[in-house]
């Protein structure tokens, strides 16, 4: 679960964030939609423990990530939009970085790694330098670093970009197996189709400030039933 | 034509706008010009020396002669290294080849800027050499027209000639199309040519001198190979003015050439570049099992710093090069210095006073030199770039990954202390000054990675788009390397004024007082620099 609770997040006179509330609750998939500017990734990199909140609080499973940074930071994997990391790095080495940041186990990393690899057909790749991959490729291989932590927590940051549709089936299958097991995942997106069929709840986010939470049914019965999700987003974000 | 002229414009104007029009970086293009200045007077000097030197004997064309060679031989060497880059590792290619353009187009047009760019370089060089004939009275207005086409046309020649060159090795050498292995063994051979050349200047005789000057030297076979140098030469001081034609029938060879070269074999070793290898191969369970070990997180994050600063290019050019090139040179200046200074340093040495002390306080100099002069903890934060967030969202403490940054400097710095080493063995050293020496030298080591990367957590630079600019274009690691110039300079100073008797106790303090503080950052580096890592 995360909860967030009164967070700002000021950048001299801007405010970013401004005064947000959100619970996320565990076993279910929440997307996070909005334009650009609106806050989003500001408010993911608070979650994340990247930008200090100046006012209010975040708790990942019940842990204080300003309080407790090392702890919270424990609970969740974080995938960011920008897939361009230690680029030098050959894929195995990058993926047994990763297990050894968070702690995994010899044996529990290896299967994992061996399921991943067949799952996003990476088992080429391996053995080269990240910097020789194509973007897709790298987005894969960092995907498959925070999987093979298996934190409860996933938070992602535009998850799908570059991404071929079978890799973009099967993150979207594990993300839906994740949640079904009892675990949360949070994932900020500009593809409302992708949010309108994965997602059990949306929030939407414009000027800092969050402009609806709950499903997307009632956000249909709100704005209208036979509008698409990208219509009622141009109603919501427009009529602020 | 009109394509290469658009192009060239294009070309000229995306190069000068990566020029910095900041008020702070205009006056460090003014410092650069004003510390050329001795260098320019130094050179005009020697010109100026050699031209009165050889005027009665009426050779003073072989100076003019000699300019220009050294001149077209400096910028060969240089384009060789330079063009490679631009022609096919430049990132402007990805664009330009699916365009509508010939290949020989966009090389000529690229051509075209290198020589642009090298009349910076021929204002060096040549400019003194104008300047010491203008001194000695030439100044014809025939001399001077002379002069301003050799100017304009002396890069030319050798840019050509070089493109011609490269473009062959990077059409049937397959393993020099890669960036980073190009890169690397490009920027150690031009070290290793420089070093060479310096030895050899350094190690010149009588003897060498003459035999490359007399006939059948060295210099009169550069003359057959620059043909156009002998010409123009001849044109100038002999009156021979029909050797123009020879001048210009030169040019246009090598013209015809590399414009064949280059329709003919450029366009594909341009599409078959490649960042870095990759074999696309499977690892077998057996490798799976030996890459896949349960480490230490201080040990990992540390392997991963080593790992990526010694398989980026520009860093194991700007970071680890250097732990190399300062003993090096060091070395070479004391063969300079003939074979009468060594073994009298190595027979004086046991009997200089104060001996241990002064060796301790020389150690915790050069241990602060090699840990700041090589500036990997200065830029240790720089270099991950865009990439810091990672810092920030992982559960590894900030001191854990400090102390793996530090870590993973005074591994680097090793290098320059194994070189002290070694020295302190071959000056005969007694085991325990050298046991002492060493040890105050790691002391010291670690006190300058530390200070490194407070610096680089104060002021970091993290948005560039190229790697080399982490390093290169970093105050972080200019202020680094003068902190260990200033520290040098304070033994230095100590080493000279402290009196016989103290000098033993400031040896000793020193030496607990950079330990203490070794200690101290250990424990506390997060909280010394946690109010700036959270601001990034």
């Amino acid at each position: 679960m995360i909860t967030i609770h009164d967070v700002t997040k000021k950048f001299s006179d801007f405010k970013a964030v401004d005064h947000i509330d959100l619970t996320i609750p565990d076993g279910e998939i929440i997307g996070f939609i909005g334009p650009n500017g609106a806050g989003k990734t500001t408010t993911i990199k608070m979650m994340t423990g990247i930008l200090d909140i100046d006012e209010g609080s975040i708790e990942l499973n019940g842990i204080d990530i300003s309080k407790h940074p090392i702890e919270a930071k424990k609970q969740f994997g974080f995938v960011s939009d920008d897939p361009d990391v230690f680029l030098r790095l050959k894929g195995i080495e990058y993926l047994n970085f990763m297990a050894d940041i968070y702690g995994v186990e010899g044996q529990d990393r290896k299967e994992r790694i061996n399921y991943l690899v067949k799952e996003f057909e990476m088992e080429k790749a391996l053995n080269d330098k990240i910097i020789s991959y194509s973007h897709g490729m790298r987005q894969k291989i960092v995907v498959m670093g925070v999987l093979i932590c298996n934190p409860r927590i996933w938070i992602l940051d535009e998850p799908m970009t570059g991404l071929d549709p079978k890799s973009s089936y099967k993150l979207k299958q594990m993300m839906k197996e994740h949640a079904n097991k009892g675990n949360t995942v949070f994932f900020s997106t500009h593809v409302l189709e992708v949010a309108e069929k994965l997602c059990d709840k949306v929030a939407i986010i414009n000027h800092g400030k969050i402009l609806y939470f709950g499903t997307l049914e009632d956000l249909k019965s709100q704005y209208g039933d036979n509008d698409s999700l990208e219509e009622i987003f141009m109603k919501v974000t427009s009529d602020e | 034509m009109n394509n290469y002229i658009t192009l060239t414009k294009v070309l000229l104007k995306t190069s000068l706008t990566s020029l910095s029009k900041k008020k702070s970086q205009k006056w460090l293009y003014l410092l650069l010009v004003i510390c050329f200045i001795p260098n320019l007077f130094v050179t005009t000097t020697m010109y100026n020396d050699s031209i009165q030197a050889l005027e009665p004997l009426h050779q003073v064309e072989y100076i003019y002669s000699i300019g220009l060679q050294s001149t077209t031989v400096v910028i060969f060497i240089f384009s060789a290294f330079l063009i490679p880059s631009i022609y096919y590792f430049s990132k402007d290619l990805i664009h330009l080849l699916p365009m509508p353009i010939t290949s020989e187009c966009i090389i000529a047009s690229k051509l075209t800027v290198c020589i642009i760019y090298e009349y910076l370089f021929c204002i060096l060089i040549l400019g003194p050499l104008f300047l010491a004939f203008i001194l000695n009275g030439y100044s014809s207005i025939f001399f001077w027209l002379m002069n301003i086409l050799v100017f304009i046309t002396l890069p030319i020649y050798p840019l050509m000639i070089s493109s011609i060159l490269i473009l062959i090795i990077m059409r049937f050498a397959p393993f020099v199309r890669r960036k980073d292995i190009f890169n690397i063994v490009g920027s150690f051979l031009l070290i290793g040519i420089s070093l060479s050349f310096s030895m050899l200047m350094n190690n010149l005789d009588d003897n060498m001198m003459n035999a490359l000057l007399q006939g059948g030297g060295m210099l009169n076979h550069l003359s057959l190979l620059l043909p156009h140098i002998h010409f123009i030469t001849q044109v100038i001081f002999n009156n021979a003015y029909l050797y123009i034609i020879g001048y210009f029938i030169v040019h246009i060879i090598v013209g015809t050439l590399f414009i064949l070269c280059a329709k003919a074999i450029y366009l594909k070793a341009a599409l078959s570049i490649e960042e870095t290898n990759s074999s696309r191969k499977a690892l077998t369970n057996e490798q799976l099992e030996k890459k896949l070990k349960q480490g230490n997180v201080l040990k990992e994050y540390t392997i991963k710093e080593l790992k990526i600063l010694l398989r980026t290019p520009a860093y194991i050019l700007n970071c680890v090069l250097t732990e190399l090139i300062f003993p090096i040179v060091m070395i070479i200046s004391f063969s300079a210095s003939g074979d009468e200074f060594l073994p009298y340093i190595r027979e004086y040495i046991p009997y200089i006073p104060n001996l241990p002390a002064y060796l301790c306080l020389i150690a915790l100099g050069i241990g602060m030199f090699a840990s700041q002069s090589s500036m990997v903890t200065a830029t240790s934060i720089s270099r991950e770039g865009k990439g810091y967030v990672f810092m920030k969202y992982i559960p590894v403490s900030l001191r854990t990954i400090l102390n793996a940054k530090v870590l993973s400097g005074f591994i680097i710095s090793q290098i320059m202390i194994a070189f002290v080493l070694i020295g302190f063995i071959f000056l005969n050293i007694d085991v325990l000054y050298i046991v002492i020496s060493i040890s105050a030298c790691e002391i010291s080591s670690v006190l300058g990675n530390y200070i490194g990367i407070v610096i680089d957590c104060i002021h970091p630079s993290l948005f560039w788009e190229e790697e080399a600019a982490a390093v290169k274009r970093n105050i972080t690691g200019v202020i680094s390397m003068f902190m260990a110039f200033a520290f040098v300079a304070l033994i230095i100073i100590v080493c000279i004024f402290a009196s016989d008797s103290s000098i033993y106790y400031i040896a000793f303090i020193s030496t607990i007082l950079c330990l203490i503080i070794d200690v101290l950052f250990y424990l506390y580096i997060d909280k010394v620099v946690d109010k700036y890592f959270r601001k990034l």
